[in-house]
């Protein structure tokens, strides 16, 4: 190449111009394949260092005992969610068949709590004032008489005032009272006295026909909740105490590096007496060989006998809870909720069934292997960090948010973008050529992170609209609760993708030959025809490769997904079919970003960002890979 | 993400002299460094002391880093300061001196349309760590809880797991935002949204506190209410010159209570 050049000028060290300018060049790529490779290097090694430290953090979790008092937690997950159901279904009952009484007793109640917040001192004087007239004796007694009814009178005033200005909807905040029933309250509420308290007749009465009403639901619901009592209070002791060993345990092992510390401080204080006490406290600091876990695990002695009794107390109280629901109900919804509670109680019963068998085996010296470390990162459900129990480190959620949303933004950027291609490139007139193509490649101008103030505030706002509209509501999803979703960060995902896709797919339309839709037209082939049937399949390659490239562009996307997606760090409810889609998520790109920032370096969560990372970066690699394969295996055809 | 912090960071001037100065470097919670120091030290400039402060909110934990490294005069921080956070100062020499700025109290807020006006401690537990999961558990009108908390950076949001959550994890369930405004706009927007704010945040259209146990989230009831807590300046050994100066003028003058008052803290008691 060089010999197309005059060779002239003046020599350096043996170098001419036109060398010096090839070695420019050529060193400004070589930095970039070399910083390249220094990423890869660096994020390899805090990634891979992970795992070990992993297994580790996994095997105090098991040593500590928390592991053991974990099970108890998930029985209490699983148990939780029954009570739960019971305890809608029995709310919604009551709402439904005693919304009037419920009324009363809750306006009742808000009232007299507003009333007396105003008039707290008012009430306080009268209650001396009572006081000071049981008290007095003799000439004292008129005084004290007059003086109470001083301050009854105007107590009387008071009420009379603040019940004519009582805020009904305030007061009565689910609306639930007829306009009749709020006069009524109103006037018994006249007599209403703040000392003694007592409800007006109206709210007793209603008090006790609710009672009376929902008392057989009501023991049934009682002794589901009561249930899990023993189990709850087993929970609370397990967690307090393996919590406790485990804190012993971390302080021990931090002690060498307190020592160091200490005695460093006591080098570099500015004052001799500080120095002094450093020292001090560094020297009664002494450094364990290893935590005595054998020992201090005894205090688990005796739990696998709590947690039979306590296991065994839930299984009946449930199982006769469930059988004592009542069967007929005057709200629909109660019925279903009752009918899950029905369905779930077997289940949960097997449950708890082998949990517990699997406690009863379980040994805190069982070694853990590195394969745990593994799956429990890549298929581990729980994505929890900054726990006062035990952090985990899952990615299961964090990756499906991730695909979910990439999934969305490509089923809505392919016919975008591939359908404005074949526009642009084979149908449109010069003038439309150069209106489409340059306004479709400046959305890739929009920073990412207007994008997510856009979806914020607009897109999620009128998506949760519409998505409110009653005849709409057949669509699975809807109506949608959050405006932070899926489907809201799929949808500006899809506008972020839609120019790189655009401008590839573009670009392979343009490389099939001229001579295949020649000879389609002349064939007598339509121009539509030619498109469909010579020109896409003939670039069906390099349109794969695209969509191949927009897919890596959507899944590193970061600002948009942490504003937009939602944050919610659990695999989304996919019973609920396609409607999966307006839910949350939190996704791999998101989570670095959010945790990264407070983590300390060589940390556990330090790595475990850094593995998150190197999953990211090795789904881009695969990406691109499997791209430059499409176009050089199926290019050529073309 | 620290938009926040970008956001609040602010370097603000005395007026009356462009000389060389005095410059008190803020660093640390979003709570503190948000509204209520760059106020405070608004009007202390506006009563004629010549210092320049400069002030950065990026959660409470940036305090005793920035400080440590020497890049911070005042820490301000939303808990108190952690064992090892304390061992790496004692490393130093150095022995770092805590002053209780304010108190804060944390407002549960709901939704304007949601009917439920008062929760208990317990019922905030459920709500927050996944165990209630409807509003109909709680007396309200039936329909799926949406809870929103702060991120694991914030203060808050360890303060709220110890104050309301008996330190308990949050339920899986649960969604992250970035800061108070986030969340009172998320619950602000959504009929069955909870979630948790400085008192200063909590008056947000759409959205209103309940009470706890009974107890309004208002600064008279700072005693009584479940969820207060204190807010600290920290400092590196007994404060000197300026920051004295300001630090005392902060925490005891009227004027500052003032202050404090007006951006929805509880100003010490005297």
């Amino acid at each position: 190449m060089a010999t197309h050049f005059k060779r002239k000028g003046k020599r350096l060290l043996g170098i001419d111009r036109q060398d010096a300018i090839k070695f420019f060049f050529g060193g400004n790529a070589m930095i970039s394949i070399l910083a390249l490779g220094a990423i890869c290097v660096f994020l390899l090694k805090e990634a891979v260092l992970f795992f070990p430290q992993h297994q580790r953090d996994l095997e105090i979790f098991r040593l500590t005992g928390q592991e053991y008092a974990n099970f108890v937690i998930e029985e209490m997950e699983e148990y939780t969610e029954l009570k739960s159901l019971t305890n809608q279904a029995y709310y919604q009952e009551m709402n439904e068949a005693y919304g009037v009484e419920r009324g009363l007793i809750d306006s009742y109640g808000a009232l007299a709590g507003s009333i007396y917040d105003e008039g707290e001192d008012l009430a306080d004087e009268l209650e001396d004032a009572r006081d000071a007239l049981d008290e007095a004796e003799g000439e004292a007694k008129v005084t004290a008489q007059g003086n109470l009814d001083k301050i009854q009178k105007q107590w009387d005033e008071f009420l009379k005032q603040e019940l004519a200005k009582a805020d009904r909807a305030m007061i009565d905040s689910f609306g639930r009272l007829g306009e009749q029933e709020w006069q009524q309250l109103i006037e018994a509420m006249l007599e209403w006295d703040p000392v003694e308290d007592v409800p007006p007749a109206l709210v007793a009465e209603a008090e006790k026909k609710l009672e009376q009403g929902m008392a057989s639901f009501d023991a049934a619901r009682s002794e589901i909740s009561n249930a899990g009592s023993e189990l709850s209070r087993l929970r609370g002791e397990l967690i307090k105490v393996t919590t406790e060993i485990k804190e012993e345990a971390v302080a021990d092992m931090s002690a060498a590096a307190r020592k160091k510390a200490l005695l460093e401080g006591s080098v570099n204080a500015k004052t001799e007496e500080t120095r002094a006490r450093l020292k001090k406290q560094a020297e009664e600091i002494t450094i364990r060989e290893r935590f005595p876990y054998a020992e201090r695990i005894q205090v688990l002695e005796g739990s696998d006998e709590k947690h039979k009794v306590a296991v065994a107390a839930m299984r009946t109280g449930v199982t006769t809870g469930v059988a004592g629901l009542p069967t007929t109900f005057g709200s629909e919804e109660a019925g279903t909720l009752i009918d899950r509670v029905r369905a779930k109680q077997p289940e949960l019963d097997g449950y708890l069934a082998e949990s517990l068998e699997e406690s009863l085996n379980w040994r805190f010296d069982e070694p853990v292997g590195i394969l745990k470390s593994l799956a429990l990162f890549f298929l581990g459900k729980d994505w929890v960090t900054n726990s006062s129990f035990h952090d985990f480190y899952g990615l299961l959620p964090l990756f499906t948010g991730s695909f979910l949303i990439s999934i969305i933004a490509l089923v809505v950027a392919i016919p975008f973008s591939l359908g404005a291609a074949i526009y642009v490139n084979r149908l449109a007139g010069p003038t439309q050529q150069n209106i489409v193509k340059p306004v479709i490649e400046l959305i890739e101008a929009i920073p990412s992170v207007v994008l997510g103030f856009f979806g914020i505030i607009v897109l999620g706002e009128a998506l949760r609209e519409v998505s409110q509209v009653a005849w709409l509501s057949w669509i699975p999803g809807f109506p949608m609760q959050e405006r932070l979703n899926i489907l809201n960060a799929g949808l500006l995902l899809a506008l972020m993708a839609v120019p790189t896709m655009f401008t590839l797919c573009e670009d392979a339309i343009n490389n099939v030959p001229s001579s295949f839709t020649e000879a389609s037209l002349a064939l007598g082939g339509s121009k539509l025809q030619t498109v469909l049937k010579v020109v896409v399949p003939t670039a069906v390659s390099g349109i794969l490769a695209a969509i191949l490239l927009g897919f890596g562009r959507v899944i590193g996307e970061t600002m948009v997904v942490l504003l937009v997606a939602g944050n919610q760090i659990a695999i989304p409810d996919f019973s609920q079919g396609i409607g999966v889609i307006t839910q949350p998520a939190h996704t791999m790109t998101g989570i670095i970003a959010q945790e990264m920032g407070e983590v300390t370096a060589d940390t556990i969560h330090y790595r475990a960002l850094f593995s998150v990372g190197l999953v990211l970066f090795t789904i881009s690699l695969l990406i691109n890979i499997s791209a430059r394969r499409i176009i050089k295996r199926f290019g050529h055809a073309a | 993400m620290k938009i926040t912090a970008t956001i609040a960071i602010g370097t603000i001037l005395a007026a009356a002299s462009s000389f060389a100065q005095d410059t008190l470097v803020f660093k640390g919670s979003d709570t503190l460094g948000a509204k209520m120091v760059p106020q405070l030290t608004e009007a202390y400039t506006a009563a004629g002391n010549k210092v320049g402060f400069e002030i950065a909110a990026e959660g409470s934990s940036a305090a005793f880093s920035n400080l440590l490294a020497g890049t911070a005069d005042i820490g301000m921080s939303s808990r108190d300061v952690k064992a090892e956070e304390k061992d790496a100062f004692t490393a130093k020499g150095e022995k770092l001196v805590e002053i209780v700025a304010a108190s804060d109290m944390i407002a549960v807020i709901v939704n304007d349309k949601n009917g439920v006006r008062d929760l208990t401690v317990k019922q905030i537990e459920g709500i927050f760590t996944g165990d209630i999961t409807d509003w109909s558990e709680v007396g309200g009108k039936a329909g799926a809880i949406s809870v929103y908390t702060r991120n694991t950076t914030s203060g808050t949001y360890k303060s709220f797991q110890e104050m309301a959550m008996d330190k308990r994890d949050y339920g899986s369930s649960t969604q992250k935002m970035a800061g108070n405004e986030q969340i009172a706009a998320e619950v602000a927007n959504n009929p069955n949204g909870i979630g948790y704010v400085g008192l200063a945040y909590a008056e947000k259209d759409g959205a209103r506190a309940v009470k706890v146990a009974g107890v309004s989230a208002k600064p008279k009831n700072a005693d009584s209410y479940a969820l207060s807590r204190k807010l600290y300046y920290y400092v590196i050994g007994e404060p000197t010159g300026e920051a004295k100066k300001f630090l005392d003028w902060a925490t005891t003058s009227d004027g500052a209570a003032k202050v404090i008052e007006t951006v929805g803290f509880i100003p010490n008691a005297k």
